[in-house]
Order: structure tokens, then sequence, then C-alpha cells
């Protein structure tokens, strides 16, 4: 429903040119940006935390893509919007590690929130999410994004691949490496 | 073989499906700070600017969208601790609605604190006295009091604690209680009752009527030392009651009837049963008399 909105948008005259107030079209409505937030936001805040293991740090940079995103409106293709989404968000986590020396390499543990239905189930799940935090921490970034995007977000490896830009074997790859690596810490400390 | 093919890690889809990335805010509640700054700047840039003006306005962009960081952060700061508190007086019961809907039901003299704007983020509440909760389905609901904590995902319950008294009744669902100074846990189920004394200790099989009919609107004692029944009846009509000391307080008593109109019929009903006369001296305040005493009937005045 998204592509559809975005595919009308045509090509802003190039630089130099002054544009009229009237010729509207090539400035993205407040709504479809909305559209466009609402559908990604979440995503790429989660995807820069599965990187950098920072939620504030995350949801910052998340905020600043769609600001960035806003800004640019009229001047780009929307052709593969989400794929620009998770380039913008990869380009300005770069830059912040670079600038400010935010996200540390080594990850102590990555930290999710545990939703259960009760008490009990609370204590069943508990032990086994501090395992996975741990492991999770101990993987390769690259792998461990593909592996979160399929397990917490629950995308198909085609989706991973056009978000990521990636093949579909890569991402197949990535996948088996990290549940390789996973396996073994998981049974190491089981 | 199957452990060559990547196929699943130990509970692998059950846990994952009960994790979520740890984010105080959701998308939605930061998209309203986010237009804001969408408004200041976007709808005025033109895309043919020359590039020198366009990292100006960059530079623009940052500093806006840093002070409105900053402003976030001090907003969220007071929004975290903004506290409301409900308190009920004596001789009254209130029902109130907390923002998620879920609902509390205060007995007299009881007193409920929390965190309105902070409330999508987390449920913590702070009680003292007595109330019936109603929790909605959701994240963790916690309500902490003196001596106890009591931690729910959904569910109906009541938690009575005044004095050094900590009790908690399940009504549906399922309930963890904690004992603040020991640390002891108990989860409860419907129709279990946990009471916290020198240790904390839990009872099966309670009927709602002794834990919860104060809502229904009855009186209910079951093997209650006097003089928490005296006082029971003191908050609900928010009257004084004055007793001699030479009578003992903590003979246990059980009771259970509808709340009377009058003060003095639910003293004369628990006199009958615990063997007491007394006198009302003004509209709100009466007088046990000691325990030989000749008057067979008081007078109402």
């Amino acid at each position: 429903m998204l592509q559809n909105g975005w595919k009308g948008l045509p090509q802003s005259p190039s630089a130099g040119h002054t544009s009229h107030p009237q010729t509207s079209c090539k400035n993205l409505t407040k709504q479809q940006f909305k559209v466009c937030y609402d559908q990604y936001f979440d995503s790429i805040r989660s995807y820069l935390y599965f990187r950098s293991g920072n939620a504030e740090l995350s949801t910052d940079l998340a905020q600043e893509v769609f600001l960035k995103l806003w800004e640019k409106k009229g001047s780009f293709e929307a052709r593969n919007l989400k794929g620009l989404l998770y380039k913008m968000a990869n380009d300005l986590f770069i830059s912040s590690i670079r600038r400010e020396k935010v996200a540390t390499k080594y990850l102590d543990r990555l930290k999710l929130d545990l939703y259960a239905e009760n008490p009990e189930e609370v204590f069943q799940y508990q032990e086994l999410k501090d395992q996975y935090e741990k492991a999770l921490a101990t993987l390769p970034e690259k792998q461990r994004v593909v592996y979160l995007m399929s397990r917490l977000e629950a995308l198909t490896y085609k989706e991973i691949a056009a978000r990521l830009g990636l093949s579909v074997k890569a991402v197949e790859k990535r996948m088996g490496q990290a549940l390789g690596r996973l396996r073994k810490q998981l049974n190491d400390h089981a | 073989m199957r452990d060559q093919t990547p196929t699943e890690l130990p509970d692998e889809q059950n846990l994952f499906k009960r994790l979520k990335p740890p984010f105080e805010q959701s998308g939605e509640e930061l998209w309203d700070k986010l237009e804001k700054s969408l408004t200041a700047n976007g709808d005025t840039v033109d895309s043919s600017q020359t590039p020198g003006s366009r990292r100006s306005l960059r530079r623009r962009f940052r500093l806006v969208a840093a002070a409105a960081i900053l402003i976030l952060a001090g907003l969220s700061l007071s929004f975290r601790f903004y506290t409301k508190t409900i308190t009920c007086p004596k001789g009254q019961m209130m029902t109130i609605s907390l923002p998620d809907g879920s609902t509390v039901t205060l007995n007299a003299d009881s007193r409920l604190e929390y965190h309105p704007l902070w409330w999508w983020a987390s449920r913590t509440a702070h009680l003292e006295g007595e109330a019936f909760f109603e929790v909605e389905k959701g994240s963790r609901f916690s309500i902490h009091s003196e001596i106890g904590t009591t931690n729910v995902l959904g569910t109906s319950f009541n938690i009575s604690t005044r004095n050094s008294r900590y009790e908690v009744y399940c009504q549906t669902g399922k309930v963890e209680v904690v004992a603040r100074q020991s640390g002891e846990k108990a989860i409860l189920r419907p129709g279990m009752l946990a009471k916290l004394d020198t240790s904390l200790v839990v009872q099966e099989h309670v009927s709602a009527r002794e834990a919860t009919d104060w809502r229904a609107g009855y009186f209910s004692f079951k093997a209650r030392p006097l003089k928490e029944i005296l006082e029971e009846i003191a908050r609900h009509y928010d009257i004084s009651i004055k007793v001699e000391a030479d009578r003992d307080m903590s003979a246990q008593f059980s009771a259970h009837f509808r709340f009377p109109v009058s003060p003095d019929s639910a003293l004369m009903i628990i006199g009958a049963n615990a063997g007491f006369q007394y006198i009302q001296e003004s509209d709100q305040s009466f007088q046990l008399l000691p325990q030989n005493s000749p008057t067979l009937f008081p007078e109402k005045k």
C-alpha cells in the first residue's frame, strides 16, 4: 500500500531552478510521511538496537533518520524506500560511532524485555532469556542483525535481503552461522 | 541428523514470541515530538537550494533536533515523577480508573499513589490500606506497600495492608506476592490468600466472601481479633470507638453482615457476638462499657 503512494512522486527539478509553490506534488505530504513512519520506525530503531545494544542511541538515531527523510522529501527516488531507510540508518550509525565513539565494539549483553502471561512464565523464561542475551552479544554484528530480524521481527529471509540490500543466499549464510554460534554458546552453558 | 540442519535452538520459538527490544517509549509516543520538528523546518525546505545553504540548514536541523531531545529528556523526567495521590477518607469507598483501563476500588481510609504520565512505560503504584484491583492484561503491574509488594499481569485481586498486616487475595488470574523485608515470594491462583505475619503464609480455597465482600456491601470477619473488627467499623463510619483497658482485644470473632446504615447497629451485632455493651457519646463517638457493667441494653440517643 505504501509503495503505491510513493511511486507517484516525480523527480525534483535540477538545482538552479526556482520551484513554484504551486507545484506541490513534488513535496511529500505529512500524511504520506506518517504512513511511512508508522510502517518503518520500529524496524529502523530495532535494526539500530540489534547493532548497538543501546536503546537511547537507537531511538535518537531512528528519529534522525526520519528527520533526514523529511528533509530530502522532494529530491530522491522512492523506488526502494525501505532499502533507503536502512542505508540511511547504517550511514548515521557509522558516523555516530566515528563522531562520538558511542557504540562500543564489545557488547556485554543484548538486553531484551520479557513479556509473559503470568509470573510462572516469567520464571520459566527468565534464565533462558539471560543465556540468549549473553550469547547474542558474542555474535558478530552482521550475524546478529540478520538473526534478530528473523526471530524478533519475524521477517522472511527474502524480506531481510530486500531491506539490507543482500542476496537471499547471503542472508541464509549469516543465519546459519548465527545459529551455529548460538547453539555452541547455549550448549556450553546449559 | 537434526543437529546438522539449522533448526531450532532450545525453546527458541517460545522465547522469542515473548521478547521485545527494551525501548521506553513506543514509536507512536515519539511521533508527537518528531512532528514538531517537522513543521519547524521541513515545510519550508526548497529542493533548489544551493549546497552551502543546505549545509547550514542541516546544522540547524541538528540544533533543533538536539534541543528537542533535551526538552524530551526534561519532559520525560517530569512525566516520570509526576505523582497522583488518591485518598479515600474514612466513611467512604472510591473506585477510580487508571490510564490503561485498570480499576481500583479503595476501601475507607486508604491511599493510592501512582504516576499517570509514566503509566504506559511502567505500571507501578503505592498502596496503604485496602483496595481491590482489576488489572487490564498487559505489562507487569506492581503495587508496593510498606511491608509487601504484589506483582500481576492482568488479573483481579484484593490487597489489605493496615498497620503491620499485609494480605492479598487472588480472585482471577495469577498474582505474585513479595514480602519486602524477608524477600519471600508466593504465587497465588484464584481462591488463594497470602498473609504476611512473621513469615509469608498461603491459604487455599478461601472464598471471595471473606476477602472481597466489602465491595459488595458486607462486613466480613473470619476469626479476626476484636481490635481489627472495631478498627474496621470505625474506618467505615468515620467514628471513634473507645475501649476500656481491661478488655481482651485479641480475642477472635467471626461475623458476616450487610453494612448497617448506622454504626450503632453494627456495634450491636458485634457486641452480641463478642459480649460487650456500649454507649453512644455523640454522633461520631462510642464507648465500650467495662466487662462487668450492669447496664443491659444501651439507649439510642
